[in-house]
């Protein structure tokens, strides 16, 4: 199972947006997925429809790990489960702390999952905590949307910094153009200058169109009614360059 | 993990995750799972309806499908609780619990039709699992069904999907006005299994059954294919007391309906074990009139046995070629590959003449002439004759059969004591002739003797036997190939290697047979040993003083 986070130390940049259509093109594409709503505001689970977990009450090791197994829903389209988020996520951080091997206690959790799925995708809180932590030491590979502004590039840097502080793997840091207008004098610069000195960047960018702002209006993934032509349909091309790096 | 390109075509996803749903089952699903069949008479609007209001049932997809089952002339997959159906594209293995569908095993992508021997499907679970099963008997289509399948969902409030079934409409494709029966097929969701209950309750309350008859049985009745066990040593029910004559006849009775029963499938040459099983029928019926001796008067016996020859005889060579083209890739593998071009030409040669006799004995089969002759022996052995008692017609099977045992285990413990490494080849060939005539006695009336004294018995002949049979297969085949080249090596055109090839491979078939010689002679002083004859002695031996107590 690869473990692909969609993490943001920045709100508002189509970080959920990212995992719920990368979810739903890994499992268009035949690979069985799970999506993982880290975010206690729960938005990925909602646009699946899905309802919030019971309260998960901690418990050390394999308990905890029952424990999310019982809370895997199917979604509407098979080969795609979701884990939905919780509020008591809040005290994720606050179990993580208590627990021993604290940094890799959610890679150990996942472990679990491994023969169920060929992907999971994880819907990051936006911070830096022991959460965010855990995560990235549990990542295969971690997607970072990046309004192409001089903002989001600062936010960037502070992330790659945080990763060599820490010694964590720098190289796992994927970044992508994201919410990107063709219009816009500054994104166009942005994204001519960035890659070159980022070349971990991914080629596709995904542009700020209305049809993906509606998808709290459909409750779907916007791949599941966009019309083929559609500009959203990008996040399928992005979806066919994560695979091909696990090739 | 699946790789290749992934694809935007819808219908290629629903594919797809067809497949992928149908990955062996979680326990989970398996338990929450599960097929009904539902009454008849149900509507299907009525069935939507009765869901409780806060749910919404949709139809989400209408396919219509079919599927060929396939399994060999012997039931061997039915029999093992297995069903290998194909349908949209794909061949797969399922069990078989109560009907069909069932859990599936093992699956591989096929929209040809399978190929007709388990050995020529792709590398796989399925081959694995097929081939121990079928070995070289062939897959034939025995039911073809077209189905109407209706997905529905269900949806809750938050128009989340919770549960799914799928309602099937089977019908045989050999009937196809009458509809063999609706399935429903439930495929929870998992994280929702209270909707699931929930679900499965209203199925129940509406009549959905568990399916004990499902739409495969009566679908193999509306094709005229049921199955049934198939054997080459049925049991006849035979009483000790009953006439000798009266009981060879149950016996060939039943052989001939089995040498019936094969004709079909050696006329239309689906595989080779239907002639194999044929020529045993036939065989065993010319074994009764020998070991059952004098039943009948004289006159009649050797007509009879002269019948079953020629019936048997007819097929002698279609048999050597079957046999000498199903050991292909053992003799192959005795060369070294330089050489075996030669042995191909061989091959070729054999695949032509068996055509050639494949056509005649089928086209024999189909004359009036044969339907005469073997109508007339189903008819003289269907009802109790009334040709005049002979010597033997009347006495009681059972000692009558316990003396022939005995006699002929005597015989066979003679020439253990004469058996060495000098030992003509043509004495061993009379061992194996005795044992024939043992086993076959032991086999047709083992019904009268106690089975934990004859089982052992037949278990150290059988390993006796094997020995024996493999024996004389390397000296015939040696003596067919030097047959072969004799004919061949006058004709201009043959391959330049053959005699090195030819000479080569009667050198290792020679050193085998050698060999076997040593596990002949262990084979049957085990079968001397006194654990098979101190039972078979107290068993068989007469006791009239007669009989000379004394030996063996």
């Amino acid at each position: 199972m690869n473990v692909l986070s969609c993490y943001s130390i920045k709100g508002g940049v189509g970080k959920t947006a990212l995992a719920v259509n990368l979810a739903y093109a890994l499992r268009e594409a035949g690979h069985r997925t799970l999506l993982v709503d880290l975010d206690p505001q729960g938005a990925a689970a909602f646009y699946f429809r899905v309802a919030p977990a019971a309260a998960f009450k901690v418990k050390k090791g394999r308990a905890m790990a029952d424990l999310l197994r019982a809370n895997v829903r199917e979604s509407d389209y098979p080969g795609l489960d979701i884990l939905p988020s919780n509020l008591a996520y809040r005290n994720f951080d606050i179990m993580l702390n208590r627990m021993e091997k604290s940094r890799k206690q959610l890679r150990r959790l996942l472990a679990n999952l491994r023969d169920d799925y060929d992907f999971a995708v994880l819907d990051c809180p936006p911070n830096i905590t022991l959460l965010s932590e855990n995560v990235f030491r549990a990542s295969d590979l971690i997607l970072v949307p990046v309004i192409p502004t001089t903002l989001s590039q600062r936010t960037l840097d502070q992330l790659l910094a945080f990763f060599r502080d820490r010694d964590l793997p720098v190289a796992r840091i994927a970044p992508f153009f994201s919410m990107a207008q063709s219009r816009n004098r500054l994104h166009q610069d942005t994204m001519a200058t960035l890659p070159l000195t980022h070349p971990n960047f991914f080629k596709t960018v995904i542009p700020f169109t209305a049809e993906i702002e509606k998808m709290g209006l459909h409750r779907q993934p916007v791949l599941a009614y966009a019309a083929p032509e559609s500009r959203a349909q990008a996040y399928r091309t992005l979806c066919d360059e994560v695979v091909a790096r696990f090739a | 993990m699946p790789t290749g390109l992934p694809s935007r075509d819808p219908a290629d996803f629903d594919l797809r995750f067809r497949a992928l749903n149908d990955l062996p089952p979680t326990p989970a699903a398996t338990e929450a799972g599960g097929n009904f069949t539902l009454p008849a008479s149900l509507d299907f609007e009525a069935l939507c309806a009765a869901f409780p209001p806060h749910f919404f049932p949709r139809v989400s997809r209408t396919t219509q499908s079919d599927a060929v089952f396939f399994d060999t002339f012997e039931w061997n997959l039915w029999f093992n609780q297995l069903l290998l159906v194909q349908s949209d594209g794909t061949l797969r293995l399922e069990t078989r619990d109560c009907d069909w569908p069932g859990i599936l095993i093992a699956t591989t992508e096929m929209t040809l039709p399978p190929p007709r021997f388990a050995a020529d499907l792709p590398p796989g679970p399925l081959i694995e699992m097929l081939w121990p099963l079928t070995k070289i008997r062939a897959l034939q289509p025995v039911a073809r069904i077209g189905f109407e399948t209706r997905t529905v969902e269900l949806l809750n409030a938050d128009e989340k999907v919770v549960f799914r079934f799928d309602v099937e409409d089977v019908r045989s494709a050999d009937d196809p006005v009458g509809s063999a029966g609706r399935i429903c097929r439930l495929r929870p969701l998992r994280g929702y299994e209270s909707e699931a209950d929930m679900a499965r309750d209203v199925l129940a309350r509406v009549g959905a059954v568990t399916a004990l008859e499902g739409p495969l049985s009566r679908v193999f009745h509306a094709s005229g294919k049921v199955p049934r066990r198939y054997t080459l040593q049925p049991s006849f029910a035979l009483a000790p007391d009953l006439a000798a004559r009266e009981a060879a006849r149950v016996i060939i009775r039943h052989m001939l309906a089995l040498v019936r029963e094969n004709e079909p499938g050696l006329t239309a040459d689906i595989d080779t074990e239907f002639l194999h099983d044929y020529r045993v029928a036939i065989r065993k019926i010319r074994s009764v009139l020998s070991l059952v001796k004098s039943v009948y008067p004289d006159d009649r016996t050797a007509e009879l046995k002269t019948a079953f020859s020629a019936l048997g005889g007819a097929t002698n060579r279609l048999r050597d070629l079957d046999v000498y083209l199903l050991a292909r890739g053992n003799y192959a593998a005795l060369l070294p590959p330089s050489l075996r071009p030669a042995l191909d030409e061989m091959f070729t040669d054999f695949a032509a003449e068996r055509e050639g006799e494949q056509r005649a004995t089928a086209s024999r089969l189909a004359t009036d002439e044969y339907a005469r002759e073997i109508s007339a022996l189903e008819s003289f052995f269907g009802e109790p004759d009334t040709l005049p008692p002979s010597a033997n017609s009347d006495a009681a099977i059972g000692p009558f059969v316990a003396g022939r045992i005995y006699k002929r285990y005597r015989r066979i413990r003679r020439v253990q004591r004469m058996l060495g490494d000098d030992t003509p080849d043509e004495a061993i060939h009379q061992l194996r002739i005795h044992c024939k005539k043992l086993r076959y006695l032991l086999e047709f009336f083992s019904e009268l003797f106690p089975a934990e004294i004859t089982k052992p018995i037949e278990k150290s002949l059988r390993r006796l036997q094997a020995r024996l049979g493999t024996f004389n297969d390397l000296s015939v085949q040696q003596k067919s190939l030097f047959h072969y080249w004799s004919r061949k090596r006058t004709q201009p055109g043959a391959h330049e290697d053959l005699g090195l090839s030819l000479g080569g491979l009667i050198a290792m078939l020679n050193d085998r047979q050698q060999n076997e010689r040593r596990a002949i002679h262990d084979a049957l002083s085990a079968f001397c040993a006194p654990e098979v004859a101190t039972p078979l002695r107290s068993l068989f031996r007469p006791s009239a003083p007669g009989d000379d107590p004394s030996a063996p």
